[in-house]
């Protein structure tokens, strides 16, 4: 019996680097004597010892739903918050994390006193999904032990980032560094346990698209229209959309005018070119892109809709989900499902939009309905006005597990140059050989 | 994330519409999806066309029963709207023919007797629009029309499908993209 195990016991002990012979091999034995099958009584051993033969991972390596490895990591960033879970306060400590391999998001239910620039090993982590993205888990099996400093690279050089062009930028990436232009730009003041501090916000854009910037640090000479140098910003997700964060660690450098650009503040400030629908469908979310297609459905909601005042909600019957009893204001907006026939997606409107789409303002159809409103006449209405209208639209889009929407930043009666598309049609006819 | 897809609502011509015969069911339940797959290799299950209703007749015994015909470049679409499609019966009812209309529906095959399949639609709604709309759908129609013939080499299981049923010959849908082309630049 000894002879024909020894096979197995050789494999286990593969499988389970860490582990001592002879524990396998006592382990093993004592499960054959109670008449487990060999491969029942092998699973049963990797189950055992699995979670302590904790296997050594570069972050390169590491994939969703790996578990029970250690990883020898400096720390780059971390921030402590506070949420609230269950009706309980929690303070976690979440940032990133780099190797030399790779850099990956963390996040800790456990005060470790992980400090930016520790390098430190640490034990029993698992990789999960979050928001999209990989992150690197600290739980209560998990354990830090710090080591010098001189076994890892510096920060700077952890996270130094490859420089991309802004289309090519999504969740994969940690940091970045780019070439592009301001093209909006504005200040705002929040309120941090450090007390008030300003922050900058804006949209950078080269010539391959644009994203929305936030910048913690001061921006000094830069302004719309100037080119900057930016080396090393972190990208977080904000509905499906990459946004570029630049805090202290981020080389903001302004580019003078010698050199020739890709692009200008003229040609990266025309409006975004219609792109099919379907090339929506796939995507987390695309910021400021466009198209254009017919309405083929208007969604019960549209018209006339009564909102809490605190926040906003669509209220009915004058109660709020979450304020009670609240004084309504009215409003208009407008939910359409529009398809150019390469898919569909949900368009909203606010009441703005809703009101050049339509054709009439809130106060006339108010006016025109007398006191008391019929909700469904106007929505009744809205869909003989709308559905089968040709129209373009131009927004950011997200996927929610409702599906893909957009929400208008404007929308226009798409002036089609038929004439020129149908040539461009009976060209590719005769290219083709059709 | 398993993020839902609302069925794209595709464009066909009425020729290429009438000779589809292929419908299929995507998986075993209940509720999947019904498809009728076009000689081009459209998987519809939603079709939007804009045309001008020329003819509409209640064909009716009991309650009212709408038939109407929706003429396109290439030739007419069926479409019928009973007590379960009450907006496009209404329309269908009140409007005056000849008119621009749009059609959301879906597609719906029917067996006669001696075996021949015959293709209609079943609107969702029925929207009066004007002669631009009507327009611009052709020149979508055909242009989605000559997207799917350039990929009728593609390896996907149902353009290949569509090959093996209907033999599909592609100068054949090219000439009548053609012609809708045509008769469009005639009009505009």
């Amino acid at each position: 019996m000894k002879r024909n195990i020894a096979p197995h016991i050789d494999e286990l002990t593969k499988a389970l680097e860490n582990i001592d012979r002879s524990e396998i091999e006592n382990e093993l034995y004592k499960l054959l004597e109670f008449r487990v099958p060999i491969d029942e009584a092998k699973r049963s051993i990797i189950r055992k010892f699995g979670s302590r033969s904790a296997s050594v991972k570069k972050i390169e390596d590491i994939s969703i739903g790996d578990q029970g490895f250690e990883t020898t990591v400096r720390i780059i960033e971390v921030r402590e918050r506070v949420v609230r879970v269950r009706n309980r306060d929690a303070t976690i400590f979440s940032g990133i994390l780099a190797d030399g391999t790779g850099l990956c998001y963390f996040n800790s239910w456990h005060d470790f006193s992980l400090n930016e620039n520790d390098v430190v090993c640490i034990k029993n982590i698992s990789v999960k999904n979050w928001n999209g993205r990989m992150e690197i888990n600290l739980g209560d099996r998990s354990k830090v032990i710090k080591l010098s400093d001189d076994i890892l690279p510096s920060i700077n050089e952890l996270s130094r980032a490859t420089s991309k062009k802004l289309i090519d930028i999504d969740h994969s990436d940690v940091f970045v560094s780019s070439l592009c232009i301001v093209v909006e730009l504005y200040h705002r003041n929040i309120d941090t346990r450090d007390g008030e501090i300003m922050i900058t916000e804006g949209v950078l854009a080269d010539d391959t698209g644009k994203l929305p910037f936030v910048a913690w640090i001061p921006l000094e000479n830069i302004d719309i229209g100037t080119v900057v140098d930016i080396k090393g910003a972190s990208v977080r997700m904000f509905r499906g959309v990459p946004s570029i964060y630049f805090n202290k660690n981020t080389d903001v450098s302004i580019v003078g005018g010698s050199d020739p650009l890709p692009f200008t503040l003229e040609s990266v400030s025309a409006p975004p070119v219609p792109i099919p629908i379907e090339n929506m469908l796939h995507k987390e979310g695309m910021f400021d892109v466009a198209l254009r297609g017919n309405i083929i459905s208007v969604r019960p909601g549209s018209g006339i809709v009564t909102r809490c005042p605190i926040c906003n909600r669509v209220i009915m019957k004058g109660t709020c989900r979450a304020h009670g009893s609240v004084e309504g204001i009215q409003d208009m907006r407008i939910k359409m499902v529009v398809d150019d026939g390469t898919g569909s997606i949900m368009v909203m409107l606010d009441r703005d939009l809703s009101e050049i789409v339509y054709g009439k303002t809130m106060l006339e159809v108010k006016g025109s309905q007398g006191r008391s409103i019929s909700q469904d006449v106007v929505y009744e209405n809205m869909k003989q006005v709308l559905i089968g209208k040709y129209i373009g639209a131009r927004g950011n889009t997200s996927s929610t597990e409702f599906g893909v929407s957009i929400v208008a930043s404007s929308v226009w009666d798409p002036e089609d140059d038929l004439a020129g598309r149908v040539n461009t049609l009976f060209e590719r006819l005769t290219e083709t050989g059709m | 994330m398993a993020v839902y897809i609302r069925e794209v609502a595709q464009r066909i011509f009425a020729q290429e519409f009438r000779e589809s015969d292929l419908s299929f069911k995507d998986g075993d339940d209940v509720y999947s999806p019904h498809y009728l797959l076009t000689p081009t290799g459209a998987k519809v299950n939603r079709i939007f066309i804009v045309g001008t209703l020329i003819e509409k007749e209640d064909i009716g015994t009991d309650s009212e029963y709408w038939k109407g015909r929706v003429s396109d470049p290439t030739g007419s679409f069926f479409i019928y709207a009973g007590q379960y499609q009450p907006e496009a019966a209404q329309v269908l009812a009140e409007c005056e023919t000849p008119a621009f209309v749009a059609i959301v529906g879906k597609p719906s095959t029917y067996t006669t007797a001696d075996g021949s399949v015959l293709t209609s639609v079943r609107p969702e709604s029925i929207h009066i629009v004007d002669g631009e709309t009507r327009d611009i759908w052709v020149a979508d129609t055909a242009e989605r029309t000559l997207d799917r013939i350039s990929a009728l080499d593609d390896e996907d299981s149902n353009v290949v499908k569509a090959k093996e049923h209907y033999g599909t010959d592609r100068a054949y849908y090219s000439s009548m993209a053609l012609d809708a082309l045509r008769s469009l630049k005639d009009e505009i």
